[in-house]
């Protein structure tokens, strides 16, 4: 795209590389683009190309830590949601007694339906926990 | 009786079309003509016509009755021109506090109706939304700090490779301003502007004094320093590790948040499924008791 660009569109090489900057939504891929850009008037800044990739890694690095830290209480999460889910059944199945009442009565109701949106809410809200770690606090 | 209603009635519409056809003899302007140049800048929404009649007086008397001290005032003027906003801080406090108070007497109707916890639920929201509006303010431009921090890096940085080259800082802005995000760029056009009319080190102290953010203020005492011709590598080194840390810690801390999270998922859906078992336990021992007359 980029060579494209330059060579059969616009000779302009600050015009074609703010063009691919604005492609990805990625902080340090901004930075980058921003200061290759600034290297086409002044050569010396090329040495600062290599600390922005050195960011760059040691976000990356933070971001692998943190992935293998939720893995396992992801596990933990998704096991408790299973064990609120299914002890549901399992009490229709050991006391239907306890169950009728949780089906049939208002409070129950109420109770089963709390307990749906909490499961729902907060699996949402886990999700997020995905999320890249940035240091604008934004998108990185 | 029949004839007098006909002839009042004969009267209305003889009335009426000989004002129509005057109005259309000596061009008298509509109905429609005088509602358009009332509202000429286009017609006013309810809740502006709320805010022109009630809020607006409400907030005068507020200005007057709250004034605002000088340092937190300084502090608000940086922030609102920072936010592009044009009112002036008394009056933004007073009409936050002109809303808050209106929702609290409308909460007061439901005092009379018999339902003093709905007036209780009012005030609090009034309050809440009192809080809500000031801290508004304050976590804009903190996005704003965090956008301009999370760039200083690479501004420090090609600053380091290009001061020894050239020592011109107007040339230099000017052309970081090209690449520089948003928070950033409105920031140096502003300092461009501010060197290019005026005093250098004032523009800058200037800049330190709009966004206060240590690393910047940092910057700022290297950059007066560079002006006046002293070889500030080291100290651009410097504060490029320390900015560098600094982010690297942040990111830890905001990484290290997230496992409690799902910790905190985990324990609500644990306590929620306890109070699933409690709910038919209770409901049943309730039950028993009534059936034997309790």
């Amino acid at each position: 795209m980029f060579e494209g660009l330059r060579d059969l569109i616009d000779a302009n090489v600050a015009k074609a590389i703010s063009n691919m900057r604005d492609r990805i939504d990625n902080r340090y891929w901004k930075d980058w683009c921003g200061v290759l850009i600034q290297c086409q008037t002044d050569r010396q800044l090329r040495f600062a190309l290599p600390g922005i990739v050195q960011r760059l890694g040691e976000t990356r690095r933070v971001q692998m830590e943190v992935d293998t830290t939720i893995r396992q209480q992801f596990g933990d999460y998704i096991l408790t949601v299973l064990i609120v889910l299914g002890s549901i059944p399992l009490m229709s199945a050991m006391m239907p007694d306890w169950y009728a009442m949780l089906m049939n009565t208002i409070p129950g109701k109420i109770t089963l339906a709390v307990i749906l949106f909490a499961v729902l809410s907060t699996s949402v809200w886990v999700a997020r926990v995905n999320r890249p770690v940035d240091v604008g606090g934004g998108k990185a | 009786m029949i004839m007098g209603i006909l002839a009042f009635g004969t009267c209305l519409l003889v009335s009426f079309g000989m004002y129509q056809i005057l109005a259309v003899v000596f061009a008298l302007p509509s109905g429609k003509a005088r509602e358009a140049l009332k509202n000429i800048h286009g017609k006013q929404a309810f809740l502006q016509k709320i805010e022109s009649s009630l809020l607006n007086p409400l907030a005068k008397l507020f200005e007057k009755l709250f004034p605002m001290s000088e340092y937190k005032k300084q502090r608000m003027t940086a922030d609102f021109g920072r936010l592009e906003r044009r009112e002036t801080p008394e009056r933004f406090m007073a009409m936050i506090l002109a809303r808050s108070f209106l929702i609290v007497l409308i909460g007061l109707i439901f005092v009379p109706l018999g339902s003093p916890i709905l007036t209780l639920l009012i005030a609090a929201t009034a309050v809440m939304s009192y809080f809500h509006a000031t801290q508004d303010i304050r976590k804009k431009v903190e996005k704003l700090n965090h956008e301009i921090e999370a760039e200083l890096p690479r501004l420090v940085e090609s600053l380091n490779y290009a001061i020894p080259k050239n020592r011109d800082l107007i040339a230099f802005f000017e052309k970081y301003r090209k690449v520089a995000g948003t928070a950033l760029g409105r920031e140096l056009d502003q300092l461009v502007f501010d060197m290019k009319t005026g005093n250098h080190s004032v523009s800058l102290r200037n800049l330190d004094a709009r966004l206060q953010i240590p690393n910047v203020s940092a910057l700022i005492a290297i950059l007066c320093g560079v002006h006046q011709g002293v070889n500030q590598r080291t100290g651009l080194l410097i504060l490029e590790q320390d900015i560098r840390t600094q982010q690297r810690e942040r990111l830890r801390r905001e990484a290290e948040r997230r496992p409690g999270r799902i910790k905190a998922a985990s324990f609500i859906l644990t306590v929620l499924m306890i109070g699933m078992f409690m709910v038919p336990l209770i409901l049943l021992i309730l039950w028993n008791l009534q059936s034997v007359g309790f």
